[in-house]
């Protein structure tokens, strides 16, 4: 299984991204979380607190163009296996760093590395049974240039906001452009019925679920702690737990025997 | 564009997008006055406080604490971003109705507490720009 979250800022694509690759991860599969946001987000929602790290800067090199690139020899299993991190319940965590004071530029050689492993995850045998759970900056820019080539989900999460609906519908429409993707609509931050209904009118479209607002999940970003550490009982966990199991069916991929629930931890 | 606007008696206010990349090319003289606008969470406030700082670099800033429910917020926001200029703008379900009807909140029947706080800011800037400069 492997999915893009995407939607416009502050809709919550981090929370939903870093807490469904926790799920899935509870329900027996190997997962790896990227964060191709160079704003912070998927780290705390994992539990990992805010890094800021150029996870592959290591792994760029200049080519005889003065171009950035993956070093000969990396490829995506590779760069994973030793630039990846270890975040809660066994969920890997790849992402190519975050700006400081002195903006992009010191980070375009790790960038650079992510972009082609994000290009040739979905041809890399080794990894061929991972779930992948990949979280995009706010708006429609890194669905339109191909950022998440490996992604056969796009969920667009939506807030109860026109602006985030119109954002949403036209982040759908171009993911939609992809090979063979499937565009779902997380409805987030959802007040009750009317929300959802409201929501699926002016998305044109079916939700694949929709998350309350929660005051639990509010103080967990307030705290900058994962949702699942701090409210694993929460009325959006739950959410969230059946949203994995769709996903699951959707994807016919089925859940993983003898896998552990989330009650179980 | 920001820097070629000729600016006198007008008031131009941009909306730039998400995060710090349209703020790490601005030049001194581009914008008088930057408003980073923070929520109390940890990535808002992560975020907010990289960008107050490259800001300041070349133009005032002021901190607008959005969606603030109480002190524990202003708090939380203060502990990163104290020791700027700080306005707060309480949540407002006034705002939250005028964002899921597709309408202007200052167009709002009844305007709450953040909508009055916002055009408080704005004649607070509008003051402070019609002074001269010392």
């Amino acid at each position: 299984m492997r999915i893009a979250v995407v939607g416009k800022g502050g809709a919550g694509k981090s929370v939903v991204a870093g807490t469904l690759a926790r799920l899935l991860a509870r329900r027996g599969r190997k997962v790896l979380a990227l964060d191709s946001d160079p704003m912070p987000g998927l780290s705390i929602s994992l539990g990992l607190g805010p890094l800021t790290t150029a996870m592959l800067a290591d792994a760029a090199e200049k080519d005889g163009n003065g171009r950035w690139r993956l070093k000969k020899g990396i490829g995506a299993a590779r760069a994973v296996q030793r630039h990846s991190v270890l975040a809660p319940d066994g969920v890997r965590l790849l992402q190519f760093g975050k700006p400081e004071l002195e903006g992009m530029a010191p980070l375009m050689g790790s960038l650079n590395a992510f972009y082609q492993v994000a290009h040739r995850l979905a041809q890399t045998k080794v990894l061929s049974g991972w779930t992948i759970a990949g979280d995009l900056p706010a708006g429609p820019r890194q669905a339109a240039f191909d950022w998440a080539p490996y992604a056969k989900f796009f969920i667009v999460v939506v807030e109860p906001t026109w602006q985030s609906v119109l954002s949403a519908r036209r982040i759908g429409r171009i993911a939609r452009a992809g090979n063979g993707v499937k565009v779902l609509f997380l409805a987030n931050k959802v007040s009750g019925p009317s929300d959802t209904k409201v929501m699926a009118d002016r998305l044109h479209a079916g939700l694949l679920a929709s998350v309350p607002a929660d005051d639990a999940a509010r103080e967990a970003d307030r705290l900058g702690m994962a949702l699942l550490d701090y409210a694993p009982s929460s009325p959006a966990v739950a959410a969230l737990e059946t949203v994995a199991g769709e996903l699951e069916r959707r994807s016919g991929e089925g859940s993983v025997p003898g896998s552990s629930q989330i009650g179980d931890r | 564009m920001l820097g070629t606007l000729e600016s006198g008696g007008k008031i131009v206010v941009s909306d730039l997008e998400a995060g710090v990349g349209t703020l790490t090319r601005l030049q001194p003289g581009h914008v008088d006055v930057v408003l980073v606008v923070v929520e109390p969470s940890a990535k808002s406030i992560e975020v907010a406080g990289r960008a107050a700082d490259i800001a300041s670099r070349s133009a005032r800033v002021v901190v607008v604490a959005n969606r603030v429910r109480g002190e524990v917020d202003v708090e939380t926001i203060r502990a990163r971003l104290g020791d700027r200029d700080l306005v707060v703008v309480p949540e407002d379900s006034s705002i939250t109705r005028a964002d899921r009807d597709g309408v202007a909140p200052i167009d709002a029947a009844e305007p709450g507490a953040g909508v009055r706080s916002i055009i408080e800011l704005g004649d607070r800037l509008t003051e402070s720009a019609a002074r001269p400069s010392s």
